[in-house]
């Protein structure tokens, strides 16, 4: 017989058994065993089953797979008076009206209707052959309101930058009024003068009524400085103490620990007079704080706040 | 082709190349075109380019649901009700007053119910060869109105109509302005998936809280705008300044020996008239006058 198997003249001798090799025995059963994860031939119940025919229905896909993001209503693909031909684009003063929060999510429910529809324009095109350009035509709908979605949020950014620099000279002038009208008003209108300084103390240093939303820099500190200030004066007409203390400090508060204790301190004749006396503690012991750490000293004074504050709702709820 | 070209740009600008027809050749192209078309595809007026193609209802000058008077052709003094538009020819199909044909259609196109193959289609129009029909009020009679063909219109201002949803200009008669013909009202339709309802898109959730603290995010700021962009740095750099500046031309042989020849002459000092020459010049005029005065 003609040898298929090709080697040097003295493989065969070398391959040769010259000694009988005993076959393994088949392992012997034992008891408590623990199942193979994987049964193998060995266990001999492999068996010949009919053919599985490749058919949609032997796939099944859940509900929520990520991938139907890129369908419409689970279509493969849409026809085209199914589209939306009419809508037109959002328009540049529509979007001024809107929030960062709306636009943002307008962005991106604009980013998921043309993730479908270029799906459906890429199997038109691609698998079909189609030279139609319907999809492509809302999708550049769509596309348009998202160019117009960034050009907002720009031209916000830059009427943000200018107004800062046109403040800065007249922001004093400003200051001046508003502190003199604040402490013109009477005792009776108190409620409402304080929330005036609310809003005054967001619109102009950026500090929100929501102590854990602030974020300290010097915009900040120098707000809750003017703050404490104009909260002595407020009282200082009312109270002895206030008003020997506002003296003390010449007409204004430049520590910001001061500031600080101030500043937390409710808007009643009370409390302020309280927070007098923790200030003339903190002088008593001369502690005081630098001006260079300043921003990091407030800035642990308003976590220490927050978690307090945390800490008492969280015991209130309980 | 690729069945890639709306996602990659390459090869277009060949696929341009062969796309575009040369002028003189169109007309010629076109007739080949009709004449390969079954008949029942071939449009009655021609195909427009997509430049040509009417946008907006100035364009349109007629609307669906207007009625017109066809000018021209066998159809000549019909009065019909345009159906709609057909944007490929910049033509308005009528309604059963108007121009049909009557062309055969082969089987795999038949639509149910179909057992002729000789179907009868509308013809669209040409702007120009249909004229608006209006019912205007009667001078002779007070109270009646008599329909009138009008010759053109023109337009006359702007307003926002609420049937179609967006800016008509106001359609008056060509000659008589104070004569508004209104717009048909177009057909009904629902809004579309993609709509925003009125309320909620005129709804104002943006307002001006504070001037120290930005309204955008900054992370989301960086995704509208690049800050370091060479185009707001207001700096050149020497790589821009060289993209800018064009090099210097070399100087020809011919230009070289010029500029040396101007050299040359500028530094040879210039000559003064001596006493001696201006008396010679005097003497030559004074002679010259004597003879001849």
């Amino acid at each position: 017989m003609l040898s298929l198997k090709r080697g040097l003249h003295s493989t065969a001798q070398a391959c040769a058994r010259t000694k009988y090799t005993k076959p393994k025995p088949k392992p012997r059963s034992r008891p408590n065993v623990r199942p193979p994860t994987q049964t193998t031939h060995h266990s001999k119940n492999l068996s010949v089953t009919a053919p599985i025919p490749p058919a949609a229905s032997n796939i099944v896909t859940p509900d929520d797979h990520p991938l139907w993001q890129f369908f419409s209503d689970k279509k493969y693909l849409r026809k085209f008076d199914e589209l939306d031909n009419d809508s037109r684009a959002w328009t540049i003063p529509e979007l001024r009206r809107k929030s960062f929060d709306d636009l943002h999510s307008l962005w991106y429910t604009c980013l998921r209707e043309r993730n479908v529809l270029a799906r459906e324009n890429h199997l038109l095109k691609n698998d079909m052959g189609s030279n139609q350009d319907s999809y492509e035509a809302v999708a550049e709908k769509i596309r348009t309101t998202m160019w117009r979605i960034r050009h907002v949020l720009s031209e916000r950014d830059w009427a943000f930058q200018r107004a800062g620099q046109e403040l800065g000279s007249q922001k004093e002038l400003f200051l001046k009024e508003f502190e003199h009208d604040f402490l013109e008003a009477p005792a009776a209108e108190d409620e409402e003068s304080f929330e005036k300084l609310a809003r005054l103390q967001h619109s102009v240093f950026g500090i929100s009524e929501y102590i854990d939303e602030n974020t300290v820099d010097r915009a900040f500190v120098d707000g809750m400085k003017y703050v404490a200030t104009l909260k002595l004066k407020k009282f200082a007409g009312r109270q002895q103490e206030i008003q020997s203390l506002l003296e003390e400090s010449e007409q204004s508060i430049s520590d910001a620990g001061e500031a600080f204790v101030l500043f937390t301190a409710e808007n009643t004749e009370i409390a302020v007079k309280e927070a007098c006396d923790v200030v003339r503690e903190l002088r008593g012991k001369n502690n005081s704080v630098s001006r260079y750490d300043e921003l990091d000293t407030v800035a642990d004074y308003v976590k220490q706040l927050a978690a307090t504050q945390v800490d008492k709702t969280s015991t209130t709820v309980a | 082709m690729s069945g890639y070209q709306h996602l990659s740009k390459a090869g277009s600008r060949f696929l341009k190349q062969v796309e575009a027809r040369p002028k003189h050749l169109v007309d010629h192209f076109k007739k080949f075109e009709e004449k390969s078309m079954p008949s029942f595809l071939v449009p009655s007026i021609p195909r427009v380019e997509d430049h040509e193609k009417f946008q907006t209802a100035r364009d349109w000058k007629y609307m669906p649901g207007d009625r017109v008077v066809v000018t021209k052709g066998k159809w000549k003094g019909q009065v019909c009700v345009i159906q709609q538009l057909d944007r490929e020819t910049n033509g308005f199909v009528l309604d059963e007053n108007g121009p049909t044909k009557t062309v055969p259609v082969p089987k795999q196109f038949w639509s149910e119910g179909q057992n002729s193959h000789m179907v009868t289609f509308p013809m669209a129009v040409a702007q120009k060869d249909v004229k608006l029909v209006a019912d205007i009020d009667d001078p002779a009679v007070s109270g009646a109105t008599k329909t009138v063909a009008v010759r053109d219109i023109v337009y006359r201002g702007s307003y926002y109509d609420s049937e179609y949803k967006k800016m008509m200009p106001y359609r008056c008669v060509s000659g008589q302005e104070d004569l508004v013909i209104p717009w048909p009202k177009p057909e009904a339709k629902p809004d579309g998936s993609l709509a925003t309802a009125p309320e909620v898109a005129r709804e104002q959730t943006f307002w001006v809280s504070s001037i120290a603290q930005n309204p955008i995010p900054q992370g989301a700021l960086l995704t509208v705008r690049n800050p370091k962009s060479k185009f707001r740095r207001g700096t050149l750099s020497a790589s821009d300044i060289a993209k800018l500046v064009a090099p210097k031309m070399p100087l020809s042989e011919t230009k070289k020996a010029y500029v040396a020849e101007r050299k040359e002459q500028a530094s040879v000092p210039k000559r003064k008239l001596s006493e001696q020459d201006k008396e010679l010049i005097g003497n030559k005029i004074f002679e010259h006058l004597s003879k001849n005065l």
